[in-house]
């Protein structure tokens, strides 16, 4: 019996930093001795350029703008430790659909089984920004990924791109779409970042599964276009990739999250924001947090 | 304040404009009721059969302007409809002695790939070619759901072109899923026409326009007597013809449903007035339509005497007409304005109106005028409708009202909707040509068709007994508005 691929998509607000650690998730899976594709579906075509020494590979839209048919391997480019890279591309900016090319590049994939193909142990999808329509919502609505992750800072508009994300899952769970593993929380160095990103996941029902420090190192890896696991394999910020990596890998069990309405929401934002204000002003300990 | 507004690209859509809706049932008095009352909103339904959309309008008055050339922005299965056009502009080129011409229809077949990178090259390659093929005087272009969706920058292809090819380029926004409303399109198409056509008047000339679909030309006879030249706009006239038709003295309508947003449009723009009285049906209906006329038109006393004139011709023969009709009922389904009309004609021949299927509601038209109101004027005139439903071609409701009405006669002024009187064995009457029912020979004219139409009735018997109908007898037995409510299928967040 063929083994079971496993497909996992992550979401997350634009800039956060999705394919920084997609990269290097990708990364640490191969160099832990697995078969990884890493598909990027943004039109800006970025999300396998730290795989590939910084540069940027022609796209299954770009690929397919030249001709009517496409053969998935035409488009799949080797990169760092024998990652198989696809970048979904899309239009000109301010032409056509974007969306609709994420569901074409995705579709010529699946019809051609590519992906069994190649024995491969797993395909990560680098998605663009939030779910803002239904073509980004494919890898989620199809069931093309089995479990999906979410970047996301303290920040309220990382935090409210999430809660979309969840919304997306939690509207697609009943007809076999995917569902969430967690949160891979980035850029946690302030203090109360960690309590912020907490919060969130317990009133979403939902888990941390990684907290991911800002650090100089993976600027300095990108700056030479690798992965911080390719530059800096021995860095602290590596053993932190490379354990996320292998909590990704161990993962068996997604869950329908509980989005947050958007009052609620709005709400839970207001009551860290007193809360932080009045952290600065030295009215409340930090301690005092989880009473929130 | 106005609602016509040539700056911007797009027409707004009636259901904003003129707060139309597409459902209701009741009575006519309670719908213009609640239409003046300003609190009307439109009872979605919960299931809804297929119809047809403001692309299909639009197209309706730009594919027969006979000198230009409509290219449908869109994927190929919009251009279904295409074939429909053409057969009507054949006919009426026949109709007319015109030359025999196809119609210059193209559409740009928009494929899953255009949909992802943009479709204005491809727009911009089939109207040059189009112009290479043909040399139009003008190009229209028609949009669809698929382009807009995707944002496709139309407008400006189509100024670029202007200057490029030394025509008017014009864009015509009348994707469908905009509006509810179809008759959206026809005001799409006469936006593109004022906003990019019509030039201001350099003098004012002897010529009416007349807001038209294809029907016969009654309205010489009518204008000639006067001192006045009809001018038949959009379907057979050319593009020179449309550039001064702000020079002319007025404009008819013979439907509001169809002209309302055009002869607004040029009598706020360039001061043509419009008729604004509802449109001529019924005896009283005619009178009130002939005032007007001759008080716009500076001919008062001639119109007086016409008047007099016609009422001793017709009145007589319509009284035989109304002994012959007398204890028939009937059903009606048609386009709003018109169906106004033939409620109103049926009733001046004494039939018994049933009741009604008509396939919107404009609570007021473009000009702001109560007086224009065409179903409060058969309403004044004639009296209520009970049974007034309004429905955009819901087959399944007329199917099911008519079964239990089963009136002596249904009139229909739409292709497709005839073929249900006739399953159920009720003799069925389409008229396509609008203008054959207006003014006072109208009257007579239709009397004749629908004692013709009764006199047959064996035939629809007969196809009755040898019809099958898709709807359940469990469907027959339900109330025909059982679909018709609150937005029941819309999860409220």
């Amino acid at each position: 019996m063929a083994k079971k691929i496993k497909q996992i998509a992550i979401y997350g607000k634009g800039g956060i930093g999705k394919s920084t650690t997609t990269s290097n998730i990708s990364a640490a899976l191969s160099v832990a001795g697995y078969k990884v594709m890493q598909f990027g579906c943004d039109p800006k075509s970025d999300s396998t350029n730290t795989l590939r020494g910084g540069n940027y590979i022609p796209t299954v839209l770009d690929t397919l703008r030249e001709k009517n048919t496409v053969k998935a391997h035409e488009v799949i480019f080797e990169g760092f430790n024998g990652i198989y890279c696809v970048e979904a591309g899309g239009p000109a900016p301010g032409v056509g659909c974007a969306g609709r090319g994420i569901i074409t590049a995705v579709q010529l994939f699946k019809q051609q089984n590519i992906f069994e193909e190649l024995d491969l142990d797993f395909v990560i999808y680098d998605v663009l920004g939030d779910v803002v329509c239904g073509g980004f919502a494919v890898p989620i609505r199809e069931g093309i990924a089995e479990h999906v992750f979410t970047v996301s800072s303290a920040d309220f508009m990382a935090v409210y791109a999430a809660n979309n994300l969840f919304k997306g899952i939690h509207k697609y769970s009943n007809s076999g779409g995917a569902l969430l593993g967690g949160v891979i929380a980035n850029s946690i160095n302030a203090p109360y970042a960690k309590e912020i990103i907490d919060d969130f996941a317990k009133q979403t029902h939902t888990q941390v599964v990684e907290y991911v420090p800002r650090s100089v190192t993976v600027t300095q890896s990108e700056l030479q276009g690798k992965t911080t696991i390719e530059a800096a394999p021995d860095s602290k910020q590596a053993k932190i990739y490379k354990s996320l990596a292998a909590k990704i890998a161990g993962h068996e069990k997604s869950k329908v999250p509980s989005p947050l309405d958007v009052k609620e929401l709005r709400r839970w934002a207001a009551r860290w924001g007193d809360y932080l204000l009045a952290l600065e002003t030295g009215e409340m300990r930090p301690e005092a947090a989880g009473n929130l | 304040m106005s609602n016509i507004n040539v700056k911007s690209p797009e027409v707004q859509v009636r259901e904003v404009r003129l707060g139309s809706i597409t459902g209701f049932e009741g009575t006519a008095e309670e719908l213009v009721r609640c239409a003046r009352a300003g609190n009307l909103q439109d009872k979605t339904r919960n299931f809804s059969q297929c119809m047809g959309c403001s692309s299909r309008t639009a197209f309706c008055q730009l594919s027969m302007i006979k000198d230009a050339v409509v290219v449908n922005h869109a994927p190929v299965g919009c251009s279904g409809d295409f074939f429909g056009f053409n057969f009507t502009y054949r006919v009426g080129q026949m109709e007319r002695n015109l030359p025999p011409t196809i119609g210059r229809y193209f559409n740009t077949n928009i494929e899953e790939k255009d949909t992802i990178f943009g479709a204005t090259q491809k727009l911009e390659a089939t109207i040059r070619e189009v112009y290479t093929r043909l040399k139009p005087n003008a190009v229209f272009i028609t949009t669809s759901c698929a382009s807009s969706i995707i944002g496709d920058d139309v407008e400006s292809v189509a100024n670029s072109l202007t200057d490029e090819l030394g025509i008017p380029v014009v864009a015509c926004f009348c994707e469908g899923f905009r509006s509810k409303i179809w008759t959206t399109g026809f005001d799409s198409a006469y936006h593109s026409i004022v906003r990019k056509i019509v030039k201001p008047p350099r003098k004012k000339s002897n010529k009416v326009n007349i807001i038209n679909f294809w029907g016969s030309h009654i309205f010489d006879e009518i204008l000639k007597p006067l001192g006045y030249e009809p001018n038949y706009i959009v379907p057979f006239s050319t593009i020179a013809d449309l550039e001064y038709i702000s020079e002319a003295a007025a404009t008819i309508q013979i439907c509001p449903t169809l002209g309302t947003y055009l002869g607004a449009a040029l009598e706020e723009i360039y001061g043509v007035p419009e008729i604004k009285a509802p449109p001529a049906y019924g005896i009283a209906g005619t009178d009130n339509w002939m005032r007007e006329l001759g008080k716009v038109l500076d001919r008062q006393e001639e119109i007086e005497k016409i008047i007099v004139k016609e009422h001793i011709r017709v009145i007589p023969i319509l009284e035989e007409y109304r002994e012959k009709l007398k204890g028939k009922t009937a059903y009606v389904t048609a386009g709003a304005s018109h169906g106004h009309a033939l409620i109103s004609l049926l009733k001046e021949l004494g039939l018994s109106v049933q009741g009604a299927a008509i396939f919107h509601h404009d609570p007021v038209y473009d000009n702001g005028k109560p007086d224009s109101d065409t179903l409060l004027h058969t309403i004044n005139t004639y009296g209520d409708v009970h049974n007034y439903n309004v429905c955009n071609k819901q087959a399944f409701e007329l199917v099911n009202i008519l079964n239990r009405m089963r009136p002596d006669i249904m009139i229909a002024r739409h292709g497709g909707m005839t073929l249900w009187g006739a399953k159920l064995g009720i003799p069925t009457l389409l008229i396509g040509d609008e203008q054959f029912g207006f003014g006072y020979q109208g009257v007579l004219n239709y009397a004749e068709r629908i004692l013709e139409t009764l006199d047959n009735r064996e035939f629809v018997s007969n196809l009755a007994k040898h019809s099958s109908m898709p709807y359940t007898k469990w469907w027959l037995e339900q109330n025909p508005f059982s679909f018709l409510g609150g937005n029941v299928h819309v999860e409220v967040y």
